[in-house]
């Protein structure tokens, strides 16, 4: 008797071990003010919860004339497409943009070799510009492992990176602070 | 949000600005393919042909025709943006592989044989032609019922 009391009562304090690290490592989901923690383990709840398609409300959209094409798949990404409904017959001011969520990924894992590389300043966060010839990109990094993309489409340089640039900052605010 | 009034304006003044003149696949590096060739030349042609009157589009089909090219362009632009993505996650390092592989993905997007890039940059010019030849031919098909029904009206 004796002893299944002591075996009863190693068996609870386990337990109450075992609930006191539940309980301190349970993820605080939709809170992003965490700044005492450390950026890789605070962030990704915020950006997982994050839809790439409410980067740019309807509302938005409405007012600088894009179409929402709707969710991409890019390798390793979680993406969404607008597309810029010009009223000129050739269509040859259009564009096309995309924002794309990689929570695994980290700008410094980016292959972007044989591409014009730039480092930017996106409402005063540090981010990366860059261009293949045909779609300008900014890269902004959230953590060392995740980041978003933006990227345009356009018939010029200048102009894909002018809004690339301009779309990034509009959707920057809404991306999980480090 | 002011910003973000500020930078929506911004964004509509960037879109009513014209895309600057742009040098295809020259000022790229990249090759094209005849075939992209030819589709470019046919679609200046067409042009041509429409602003010389040599031929109209009824109205209500060219609305059609020209409603479809736009989906078509738009197609192409965010295949483009895909086509960027795919390269990003290649995770080689220093090795061998990533001295071979890193490049083909380059050679893939701008400057291989059948590069992606240029050939698109092409087939969108040329589509931007035809739909405004269409443009064009579909005044040039108002003009010729114009023009037919003041005959009728001088023999009526």
């Amino acid at each position: 008797m004796h002893t299944n009391r002591r075996i009863v009562g190693i068996v609870m304090l386990g337990a109450l071990v075992l609930v006191g690290c539940s309980t301190s490592g349970t993820p605080q989901s939709g809170n992003t003010a965490q700044s005492q923690a450390p950026a890789d383990s605070a962030e990704p709840s915020a950006l997982a919860a994050l839809d790439p398609c409410s980067l740019i409300t309807d509302s938005e959209a409405s007012r600088v004339h894009l179409k929402k094409s709707g969710p991409e798949k890019p390798p390793q990404g979680r993406g969404c497409g607008w597309d810029y409904v010009s009223g000129d017959v050739g269509d040859a001011n259009g564009f096309s943009l995309g924002a794309t969520i990689y929570d695994h990924l980290g700008v410094k894992d980016f292959n972007k070799s044989g591409m014009q590389v730039q480092q930017i300043s996106v409402n005063n966060r540090s981010a990366t510009q860059t261009y293949n010839g045909d779609v300008c990109s900014v890269d902004i990094p959230i953590t060392d492992s995740s980041a978003v993309t933006v990227n345009v489409e356009a018939d010029a340089e200048q102009r894909a990176c002018q809004f690339a640039n301009q779309f990034a900052e509009l959707i920057e605010p809404r991306l999980p602070k480090v | 949000m002011s910003d973000n009034q500020d930078i929506l304006g911004q964004i509509n003044a960037t879109e009513q600005g014209s895309a600057p003149q742009s040098v295809w696949a020259q000022a790229i590096g990249g090759p094209v393919t005849p075939q992209a060739q030819a589709v470019s030349a046919a679609g200046t042609q067409l042009l041509a042909a429409a602003k010389a009157g040599h031929f109209a589009v009824e109205p209500d089909y060219a609305k059609q025709l020209i409603a479809g090219i736009k989906s078509e362009v738009e197609r192409l632009r965010g295949l483009a943006r895909q086509v960027e993505q795919i390269q990003l996650p290649t995770q080689l390092g220093e090795t061998p592989a990533a001295q071979q592989v890193a490049p083909f993905n380059m050679q893939v997007a701008v400057t291989g044989q059948y590069a992606f890039v240029p050939n698109h940059h092409l087939a969108i010019a040329a589509l931007e032609n035809m739909s405004q030849a269409i443009d064009i031919a579909m005044g040039n098909y108002r003009q010729t019922d114009d023009d037919s029904a003041g005959t009728y009206r001088r023999f009526s």
